[in-house]
């Protein structure tokens, strides 16, 4: 049966859903709710007419009903924070597949997230060593509660599916993923190798309100 | 005395050359006859003389006759005229019609003719449109990914196994996707 990827952000998931396409012979997509994959983009005009989320969905589900299946990323946040109502439809349609997704710090993957959003997304993947790198960011705290409220949503999600296999995100490398799915397939990616942590010039504050959204943390200075 | 003696409504020349009289009278009948006579010296010619139809009111009935004829005859040209004029303008009106009906005639025979050309193409030439298209669009991701997506709903994909289905997802041209269907055939 065929792999999907349900995961957050920052989390290694496109390295494991290029995995988990070439296991199903390259038949999948990458974020296919993203817009990059609507009518209006000019990267599957050719291909696809979709004007909507339930457009989308509608076509996930036909081909599964005639036996043809697709690996394809899933952030369900992203989805279903405009569209809760379809929830139940994406629940549905995942059953039956080898569902995957992996753990990471959601602190470390928040600060990935934010370290793409100030450099608007140049270099979102080490896909041949080329990366922009800069000596200092800042992180968006305002941004902070939407990002805690997302990873919240894909974790409640992620508890009503059945999960095929958690990846662990320091796991996930490209001898690991060639040995899980059996294949010598290697897309030559390669870690960020980044430090956020010591660039962002904010770090502190940051830290208190990401703790502060995600646990509930009553220690802030300023609450 | 003469027949018309007494009788006599006008009588007038009937040549250029003043020699023949022709002359109207009523008979008993109160009909309008036409006697003719010579100028002369003969009984007739006496007789409306004596009706005091001398030479001058002669000349005055010829001019009368021919101003009331000429009438006619113009009134009989015209008439002839117009109905020459009507017969022409509805003969040009069938020539103008004619013509019209000849133009679209020869149209719709053109227009035949392209039809019976456009089918001797077709019948002569094969429609190549399709193949055409696998040719330029062979390895089109878009296109290529359409095919496999028309490939793996044929029923004949369907009954097959899991290995016919995965080299149809893993083919790199539609035509390696034909020849996959075309073994199954």
């Amino acid at each position: 049966m065929t792999y999907q990827v349900i995961a957050s952000h920052r989390t290694g998931s496109s390295l494991l859903n290029r995995y988990c396409i070439n296991d199903n012979d390259d038949f999948g997509f990458h974020e296919f709710f993203l817009s990059s994959y609507d009518i209006n983009s000019n990267w599957h005009k050719r291909l696809f007419l979709f004007c909507s989320v339930e457009e989308k969905l509608e076509f996930l589900e036909y081909y599964k009903s005639k036996d043809i299946h697709f690996s394809w990323k899933f952030f369900p946040a992203q989805v279903l924070i405009d569209n809760p109502e379809i929830e139940y439809r994406i629940i549905k349609y995942f059953q039956g597949y080898k569902n995957l997704t992996i753990v990471r710090d959601p602190w470390e993957s928040s600060l990935s997230l934010s370290y793409q959003s100030y450099t608007e997304w140049k270099t979102s993947h080490n896909y041949n060593g080329d990366v922009y790198d800069v000596d200092e960011y800042e992180i968006d705290l305002n941004k902070i509660p939407h990002l805690v409220k997302t990873w919240k949503m894909n974790r409640d999600f992620l508890s009503k599916i059945n999960i095929h296999h958690t990846f662990e995100y320091k796991n996930l490398t490209i001898n690991n993923l060639k040995k899980y799915f059996n294949t010598q397939f290697d897309p030559g990616w390669k870690p960020m190798g980044l430090d956020y942590s010591n660039k962002a010039i904010n770090l502190k504050e940051a830290k208190e309100i990401f703790d502060y959204e995600m646990y509930g943390s009553r220690n802030r200075d300023y609450n | 005395m003469a027949e018309f003696s007494g009788a006599v409504e006008t009588a007038y020349y009937m040549n250029e050359d003043y020699t023949l009289i022709e002359i109207v009278y009523k008979n008993s009948n109160d009909e309008l006859i036409k006697y003719m006579i010579e100028v002369g010296d003969n009984a007739d010619y006496k007789a409306l003389v004596a009706e005091g139809y001398n030479e001058e009111k002669l000349v005055e009935g010829t001019s009368e006759y021919k101003r009331v004829h000429g009438r006619t005859f113009g009134e009989l040209v015209n008439t002839q005229a117009q109905s020459l004029a009507e017969e022409m303008l509805g003969m040009r009106f069938l020539m103008e019609r004619k013509e019209l009906l000849d133009k679209e005639t020869q149209e719709k025979e053109n227009q035949l003719l392209s039809l019976d050309q456009d089918v001797k193409l077709r019948t002569n030439k094969v429609d190549h449109t399709v193949y055409d298209f696998i040719r330029d669009n062979n390895e089109s991701k878009e296109e290529l990914f359409k095919f496999k997506l028309w490939a793996l709903e044929q029923e004949i994909v369907k009954k097959s196994d899991k290995s016919i289905k995965s080299s149809i997802r893993k083919a790199n041209r539609i035509s390696q996707g034909i020849a996959i269907l075309d073994d199954l055939i």
